[in-house]
């Protein structure tokens, strides 16, 4: 089965900030959350798939397609959602999706109309008077009317308000539930995707530091506090460690091998902590 | 193609509107040989020069001035329309208020008196400059895409060398009608070797869209 997207030694440099290269992969059906702080690079990562910036190397396949901007077919099966809301300023939200349906063979107008009621998107409002709110909505209506099966989301929760941003996560969730698409959803703020994602890439200044499994990662990494009469205790599981004296506080990656290891060197007091999403991001990104 | 040009059109409407008003005007004076302005002799000499030619481009560069600041480069590359088809559709609607004026005064002249015949000669001359002016100003801004790390180490230089180039364009012409020899171009058909460069500049503009870095803008 052809992979949703295939990222292959995705390289892009700037005067000041290079990306990649970046190796990177989705399958279809599945969600997978980009993870990085701002300036990262995962703008530039999604920019690059959708053809808005031209990569310096590498390659970039859409469903088994290379995205070569002159054979467009492949721009069918994405839905996008960027860092900024484009529309025809003066037209309204109705005018603006019935000029998009104008390209996608697959758009449904009831499906469109559907989600502008269900998000409550005022369609007959110009697109310059609308809510940063509801330039995300109708931005992500543009985007799912067709059906993608791939929909290419950049922090579509950025700017907006707790009410708005679980409204739209809902749907997100429903799209999720379907099984058929595929999602590339990039955000520092990860209690969003945290619910919704099945893999997690993390990215920091423009190279990727893991992808792992989000249930991996729920489960395998722990905080594990211990007394231990060594003066150095380090595994490869391990990425961070504090230390007190005899007592010790450490990050492991495998909490199960790191615990029998500790048992093994007779460690004392031996506890063991669940870690947050957000924890584990934080030790994952300040690893160098 | 024909979506993007459609859709381009009913959206400017109020800006493309004038393009054909303004030259639509012109020809009921032609026709009519309505004269104004006689007893100002500045207004008698410019004033259809202004409204046609100025004013047409006016409306023009607004309309292009508006594309970008709404990023219209970015909407449509986010589309299923390939980059072949997304730069033909952006230089056609460049191109195509030139050619209209043009080729609409072209079937005037027949209909005009000497007096009349003179003014469109001199329109022939002032829209082709006009056209060479925003090509060149294309050109400049797609140069700015084409390579963005020369264009951070060279922002400065070629800012500064656009306003020198269009300011000695300006002296130029100013000097050149001076002299006479904008009134002998007209006389030889001069206009349309302006035109022509203004169409190479245009196609060298569009040539370089096509090799753009980004399409963020």
């Amino acid at each position: 089965m052809e992979k949703a997207f295939e990222l292959i030694g995705l390289n892009k440099k700037f005067p000041e900030f290079e990306l990649g290269p970046i190796n990177l992969e989705l399958e279809p059906g599945t969600v997978l959350g980009y993870i990085g702080p701002n300036g990262s690079g995962k703008t530039t990562t999604m920019h690059c798939m959708v053809g808005l910036v031209k990569s310096d190397n590498g390659l970039i396949k859409i469903f088994g397609r290379e995205n070569d901007p002159n054979n467009v077919d492949w721009k069918f099966d994405i839905g996008y959602v960027g860092d900024k809301h484009v529309f025809y300023e003066n037209w309204n939200g109705e005018k603006n999706l019935k000029f998009l349906s104008e390209f996608y063979p697959d758009w449904s107008d009831k499906f469109a109309m559907d989600l502008a009621k269900r998000f409550q998107v005022p369609l007959n409002k110009r697109a310059r008077d609308l809510s940063s709110g509801n330039r995300v909505k109708l931005s992500l209506i543009g985007a799912l009317a067709h059906s993608p099966k791939l929909l290419i989301l950049d922090e579509p929760t950025s700017g907006l308000d707790p009410v708005v941003r679980t409204e739209l996560l809902d749907v997100l969730f429903e799209v999720v539930e379907s099984g058929e698409r595929a999602i590339f959803y990039s955000t520092h703020i990860l209690s969003d995707i945290s619910r919704i994602a099945d893999e997690l890439a993390f990215l920091d200044n423009g190279s990727l530091k893991l992808k792992i499994a989000k249930d991996d990662l729920t489960d395998n990494w722990r905080k594990i506090t211990f007394k231990l009469m060594k003066d150095n205790f380090n595994t490869e599981e391990i990425v961070f460690t504090a230390k007190e004296g005899n007592d010790y506080k450490v990050i492991s990656s495998d909490y199960k091998k790191t615990i029998e290891q500790l048992k093994s060197m007779n460690a004392e007091n031996i506890l063991e902590t669940r870690m947050s999403i957000d924890e584990i991001a934080v030790e994952i990104l300040k690893r160098k | 193609m024909k979506r993007l040009i459609t859709y381009e059109l009913k959206y400017n409407i109020d800006l493309i509107a004038p393009v054909v008003i303004l030259p639509a005007a012109f020809a009921i004076f032609v026709v009519t040989d309505t004269k104004i302005f006689l007893e100002i002799y500045f207004l008698q000499k410019y004033f259809w020069a202004m409204a046609v030619g100025l004013g047409s481009y006016l409306f023009i560069y607004i309309y292009l001035a508006k594309r970008v600041k709404e990023k219209r480069d970015r909407l449509f590359t986010c589309l299923p329309v390939s980059r072949k088809m997304n730069m033909f559709a952006r230089s056609l609607l460049g191109i195509a208020p030139f050619v209209f004026i043009f080729a609409f005064l072209k079937l005037l002249e027949p209909h005009a008196d000497k007096y009349w015949t003179e003014v469109i000669k001199g329109l022939y001359v002032q829209i082709s400059l006009l056209f060479i002016f925003l090509a060149a100003i294309d050109f400049v801004y797609e140069l700015a895409f084409v390579n963005l790390e020369k264009w951070e180490k060279y922002r400065s230089f070629i800012q500064v060398g656009t306003a020198a180039a269009i300011a000695g364009f300006s002296v130029s012409i100013i000097y050149l009608s001076a002299i006479g020899i904008i009134p002998e171009w007209k006389a030889v058909g001069g206009e349309i070797y302006i035109a022509l460069t203004g169409f190479i500049i245009a196609a060298g503009a569009s040539g370089i869209f096509k090799k753009r870095e980004t399409y963020t803008d």
